[in-house]
């Protein structure tokens, strides 16, 4: 895709280029050759690139059929969504994802994931799925790799969870094998595929339609840990905490404390986070956050009596509506372009301090 | 993916021109060869048509593009030389020397059979296809089975024969 129009995307992200994309995409695995591989994890397995495995099933025609089809039909449902209103937006990774949008991710920005679709580059070169039981206990994922007739190849995603396979899923198949009413469990190993999808990938563009399963499949939660360290050091440069180290052990054990916390760096907030602020917001809203002098400084205590304050505190979730005057406790924040009132009451706070 | 029964018919139909050979040398002197000889033909060749067309046709095909590619030849040629023609020389009419190509025979069909070796059969040549080493998208090289000439840039679609050996399936 040429860089003006990613730029483009980026500056209006829920006009028409990403419609057009997502319409491409439709059209073209219509018709392309259809590769699915599963994906197995291997977290303590060495050298690191070894801990991501593909295997490739095989299948008949039909079958591939099949697999065309449910890309292709969520292709076209996006499409729908899309001139129903679906938003896309950037990729923020510690945000909730709201039930009428999707998330875009440019994978340039994303080393990890480029590194781990490497491997399916070539589907077709991927080892046989021989249901070795190293590879089955890390199962985490299945792709749909689509290669058009022209054009990139088209990667679809979906978490795997053991209720797609047959001998661990907790319904029971049956099947008539024998005629004349005789249904018989079925014994020998097998797949059961639903009709979703996570994530949509070509070229550099990704499109994350299930956020949750997303970072599953791209092993955010394992990452996230030594990301969050990194945030909470960033935030001390910027916010003195009393005790860093607790917090980062805390991440270590909550890791949706970890996903908000290694988020924060690349929120809009974080910028304008300082201590009279904090300590502002404290004050408004009464909050049981203590901070306390060392030395000259003023520093944030963290304590797991008020975690979730803290973390609220910090990942500015207290807001006030300009509509109602209502206040709200909200998890669900996306920046928005500052009105011309707003830049002005802005400023003025700046200079306020 | 082909099963050990394939992998041995396989083996067999690589054996059809001596097969002929044998029967052309013993035709009028001794039935029980040309029988056999006939029937091993035979079951080679319509089983090395029925294994590739099966093959093109049970599995659905991924696509890759050619970035370059080698023809083997001399594989072949080397098979024939090494493998076929010095068992024109045996008298299958002598028990000693029949047992003794037997034996032969066995050790080289587990090898045949174990070892990357499927591509090796002067039959395919006959029957039109050519095989290639090709080299795809990120480098990524494999041996192809094919019927057309290959050129760059084409988007080739596969079929996994065995291993690193692919069959390369016309465009419907």
């Amino acid at each position: 895709m040429s860089k003006p129009f990613r730029k483009q995307m980026r500056l209006f992200p829920s006009d028409s280029p990403y419609f057009e994309h997502i319409q491409q995409l439709a059209r073209a695995a219509a018709t392309g050759t259809v590769t699915v591989s599963l994906g197995s994890v291997h977290d303590k397995a060495k050298p690191p690139a070894a801990r991501v495995r593909h295997q490739r099933l095989l299948f008949n025609e039909p079958t591939a059929a099949t697999f065309r089809g449910i890309v292709t039909a969520t292709l076209i449902e996006l499409q729908e969504r899309l001139q129903d209103g679906l938003r896309v937006r950037r990729y923020a990774g510690g945000v909730k994802q709201a039930d009428d949008e999707i998330e875009h991710l440019d994978l340039l920005e994303e080393e990890r994931i480029t590194t781990q679709l490497q491997q399916l580059a070539t589907p077709f070169a991927l080892d046989t799925f021989s249901a070795r039981k190293d590879f089955m206990t890390g199962l985490r994922y299945y792709v749909i790799s689509i290669q058009p007739d022209s054009g990139s190849l088209i990667h679809c995603f979906r978490f795997y969870s053991e209720v797609f396979e047959l001998q661990r899923s907790r319904w029971t198949a049956l099947l008539n094998l024998r005629g004349d009413g005789y249904y018989d469990e079925v014994r020998t190993p097998g797949f059961l595929f639903d009709h979703e999808i996570d994530c949509v990938c070509s070229d550099d563009e990704m499109f994350i339609l299930n956020k949750a399963k997303f970072q599953q499949i791209f092993r955010f939660y394992e990452y996230v840990q030594q990301d969050a360290s990194t945030a909470v050091q960033k935030l001390h440069e910027r916010v003195p905490l009393a005790n860093l180290e607790e917090i980062i052990a805390a991440a270590k054990r909550d890791s949706r404390m970890a996903i908000r916390l290694a988020d924060l760096p690349y929120q809009p907030h974080f910028k304008r986070l300082t201590m009279s602020r904090i300590k502002r917001m404290i004050a408004y809203r009464a909050l049981p956050v203590r901070t306390e002098m060392c030395g000259d400084t003023e520093m944030l205590v963290y304590s797991r009596e008020y975690k979730a304050e803290f973390l609220r505190l910090l990942c500015d979730d207290y807001v006030t509506s300009h509509m109602t005057y209502l206040e709200y406790e909200s998890t669900v924040k996306r920046a928005l372009k500052p009105s011309r009132r707003r830049r002005a009451a802005s400023t003025a706070l700046r200079a306020v301090g | 993916m082909l099963n050990m029964p394939a992998r041995l018919i396989l083996f067999f139909s690589s054996y059809t021109p001596l097969a002929v050979i044998f029967i052309i040398l013993y035709l009028g002197r001794s039935w029980p060869v040309v029988v056999l000889a006939s029937l091993g033909a035979a079951t080679g060749l319509c089983g090395l048509i029925w294994i590739m067309y099966r093959a093109r046709v049970d599995v659905a095909p991924a696509s890759a593009v050619v970035v370059d590619f080698r023809q083997c030849g001399d594989d072949v040629m080397g098979y024939v030389a090494a493998y076929l023609i010095p068992f024109v020389g045996f008298s299958l009419t002598d028990l000693r020397q029949g047992i003794a190509l037997l034996v032969f025979l066995l050790v080289l069909a587990y090898l045949y059979v174990t070892t990357d070796m499927l591509h090796i059969n002067p039959m395919l040549q006959i029957l039109g296809f050519h095989v290639y080493d090709v080299t795809f998208e990120a480098s990524t090289v494999r041996r192809v089975i094919t019927r057309s000439a290959l050129r760059r840039g084409e988007l080739l679609q596969l079929v996994p024969l065995s291993g690193d050996l692919q069959i390369g399936r016309e465009r419907p």
